[in-house]
C-alpha cells in the first residue's frame, strides 16, 4: 500500500532529522532576537559561513586529515595489541589470573592522565599521540575478544572434537567465528574512543589536527571556528561508526541477533 | 574406503559412576552390549536412565568408570572419524552455508579436489537440492537435522550414534526424518545405534530394541523386531511389540507417563 510505504520512508529518513532541524530553527531564532551572545554561541548561519569557508580553503580538511591519521595508527596498533592478547589471555585461565591486578590498575586509568606521561616519555611529536590513542583502543578490544572467546558455545566445541578437528581448525573455523560479533562490538568501542582520545591529546599539546584547532580558537576567542570543529568531530565520529556497521553487517551475515538498525 | 564388514561394536561390562557435589550418582551399571556391524539398534528408556550417556561413552567424549568398549580390534578412548553422532539440537555453526557445514565433517585425509563431489553427494542423499548455499537460520528444524546427518556420514563413519535427533521436531516431521534415515540406513548400511524416548520410533526403525531401566541405568530387555521393513505402525504386530515394551517399563513401577506415548 502507498500509505503504508510513505509512512515508513518518513518513519526511516524524516523522523530521525525533525528534532535537530527544530534544535537549529530554535537556536537560529533566539540568536537573531539577541537572546544568546554571539561571542559565546553563535547563530547557526555564522557556523555555517564559517565552515563553507574553512571547507573551500581547505584549513578544515587539514586539520581533519591529520586528527583522522593518528586514529587510523593508532587505531590499528591498539586493536591489533587488543586482539593478540586477548586471544592469549582467553586460552589460558593461568595467564589472566596472573594479569588481573596489572590489568586491574591499569584500565581504570583516563586516557588523558596518559597524555602528559606519554609526552615526558616520548616527545611531543606524533608517538605519544598515536600511543595515547592505541592505550584507548587496546581496552575494549581486549575485553570484548577474551568475552567473545569464552562465550563459545560447548555444543560446538564438541562438534569439532567428534569430527577430530584440529586445534587451529577449531580456532579458525568455530571460536574465532562465534567471537566475531563480540570483537566487532569491541572495535566499535575502540574507535569511538580512540576518536575522543585523538582529541584530547590533540587539545593538551598539537600543532596541527580538530583538537588543536579547537584550543588555538578558544585562544583568539572564535566561537564559530571552536564550533565548526565541535561539530566536525560530531559528524565524522557518526560517519566512522556508520561506516563499521555496515562491515559488520556485510562480514555476519549469519548472526541473526543483528536487525537492520543501521 | 574401509570396509565396515567386520567392526563390530562390543560394549563390555561397562559401568558410569558421576561425581557430584552431592555425591557419586551411577549413571550406568555393568552394561554389555554387542552391536554387529549393519545393525540398527534403538534404545529406549525414561530420561535420566543414562541412554544418553552411554551414546556419550561409545562416542568417546567421556570415560567408562569400568569395563571398556571395542570397535573392532581397537578399545575407545576418545572420539575419533570412525564413529559419527548426531544430537537433538542440530548442533549447525550458523556462519557456515549448508555445503560448509556438511564440508565441516571430512576428515582431514581426505584429498582436496574430491570435497565438492562428496559434499554435492551427501546434500542430494539427505535431499537438500537447492539449499546448498542458505545458511542454519534460514532452514526449518527438519533441514537443519538434515544437514547435520550428512556432515556426520560425509566422513564415512563406520558407526553412527544418533541421541533423540527427532526430540525436537513436530510429530509430522518426525515421521518423515525416521522414514529419511530408514532409507540412508538401506542404502549406505551403516551401523546405527538410535537412542530415543519414543517407542514408535525404536520399533520402527530398530533391529533390536534395548529397554533401559533407570537409576541406575541397566538392561531391562532386548526385543529382537522381526517385521519386514517398511513397517507398517498400525498393524496388528507393530501394536503387539508396542505393548510388549510399554508392560516393560509398567511393570516396573506405578510411573505412568514418564515416556512419551
Amino acid at each position: 500500500m502507498v500509505t503504508n510505504k510513505t509512512l515508513k520512508i518518513v518513519d526511516r529518513f524524516l523522523l530521525p532529522v525533525v528534532i535537530p532541524a527544530v534544535l537549529l530553527m530554535l537556536w537560529e531564532f533566539l540568536a537573531l532576537k539577541g537572546v544568546l551572545r554571539s561571542t559565546i554561541l553563535p547563530a547557526p548561519s555564522i557556523i555555517g559561513a564559517t565552515l563553507y569557508d574553512m571547507v573551500v580553503t581547505g584549513e578544515l580538511w587539514g586539520h581533519l586529515r591529520t586528527s583522522l591519521w593518528r586514529v587510523i595508527q593508532g587505531f590499528t596498533l591498539g586493536s591489533s595489541f587488543g586482539l593478540i592478547a586477548g586471544l592469549l589471555i582467553s586460552m589460558s585461565l593461568r595467564l589472566e589470573r596472573s594479569l588481573l591486578l596489572v590489568t586491574g590498575i591499569l584500565r581504570p586509568i583516563p586516557i588523558i592522565a596518559w597524555v602528559p606521561v606519554l609526552i615526558l616519555w616520548m616527545g611531543i611529536d606524533e608517538a605519544s599521540k598515536v600511543t595515547v590513542i592505541s592505550i584507548g583502543t587496546f581496552w575494549p578490544v581486549l575485553l570484548n575478544v577474551i568475552q567473545g572467546i569464552r562465550s563459545t558455545d560447548r555444543k560446538h566445541l564438541e562438534v569439532a572434537r567428534i569430527l577430530g578437528k584440529s586445534r587451529s581448525t577449531i580456532l579458525f573455523h568455530v571460536v574465532l567465528p562465534s567471537a566475531l560479533p563480540s570483537i566487532f562490538t569491541g572495535l566499535r568501542v575502540g574507535i569511538g574512543i580512540a576518536w575522543m582520545s585523538v582529541i584530547g591529546a590533540e587539545l593538551i599539546a598539537a600543532s596541527q589536527g580538530l583538537g588543536f584547532l579547537i584550543a588555538y580558537a578558544r585562544e583568539l576567542s572564535q566561537a564559530d571556528v571552536m564550533l565548526v570543529g565541535v561539530a566536525c568531530i560530531g559528524v565524522t565520529g557518526l560517519l566512522i561508526d556508520i561506516l563499521l556497521r555496515c562491515i559488520e553487517k556485510r562480514l555476519l551475515r549469519w548472526n541473526v541477533n543483528l536487525s537492520g538498525n543501521v | 574406503m574401509t570396509t565396515t564388514l567386520d567392526h563390530v561394536l562390543r560394549v563390555q561390562n561397562v559401568t558410569k559412576r558421576f561425581e557430584l557435589d552431592s555425591g557419586s550418582v551411577v549413571a550406568l551399571d555393568n552394561i554389555s552390549l554387542d552391536v554387529q556391524p549393519g545393525e540398527f539398534v534403538s534404545i529406549v528408556g525414561a530420561s535420566g536412565c543414562g541412554k544418553s550417556t552411554l551414546l556419550r561413552l561409545i562416542m568417546g567424549l567421556e570415560s567408562c568408570t569400568a569395563g571398556n568398549i571395542e570397535l573392532g580390534e581397537i578399545n575407545i578412548s576418545k572420539p575419533s572419524v570412525d564413529r559419527g553422532m548426531v544430537f537433538q539440537e542440530s548442533r549447525l555453526l550458523p556462519w557456515k552455508t549448508v555445503t560448509e557445514n556438511i564440508a565441516f565433517g571430512i576428515p582431514k585425509s581426505h584429498h582436496k579436489k574430491e570435497h565438492n563431489a562428496i559434499v554435492q553427494q551427501h546434500v542430494e542423499l539427505v535431499g537438500l537440492q537447492g539449499f546448498e548455499q542458505a545458511l542454519p537460520h534460514q532452514l526449518s528444524g527438519g533441514m537443519q537435522q538434515r544437514v547435520s546427518i550428512a556432515r556426520a556420514l560425509v566422513g564415512r563413519p563406520d558407526v553412527l550414534l544418533l541421541d533423540e535427533p527427532f526430540g525436537a521436531l513436530d510429530a509430522l516431521t518426525r515421521i518423515q526424518m525416521q522414514q529419511e534415515v530408514l532409507r540412508i540406513w538401506q542404502r549406505e548400511r551403516k551401523t546405527m545405534i538410535l537412542v530415543t524416548h519414543d517407542i514408535d520410533e525404536a520399533i520402527y526403525l530398530g533391529d533390536r530394541v534395548i529397554v533401559m531401566s533407570e537409576r541406575p541405568g541397566t538392561i531391562r530387555n532386548v526385543i529382537q523386531i522381526t517385521l519386514a521393513r517398511p513397517r507398517d505402525r498400525s498393524s496388528s504386530e507393530f501394536m503387539s511389540y508396542r505393548r510388549e515394551i510399554f508392560q516393560e517399563f509398567f511393570g516396573e513401577q506405578k510411573k505412568t507417563f514418564v515416556f512419551e506415548i
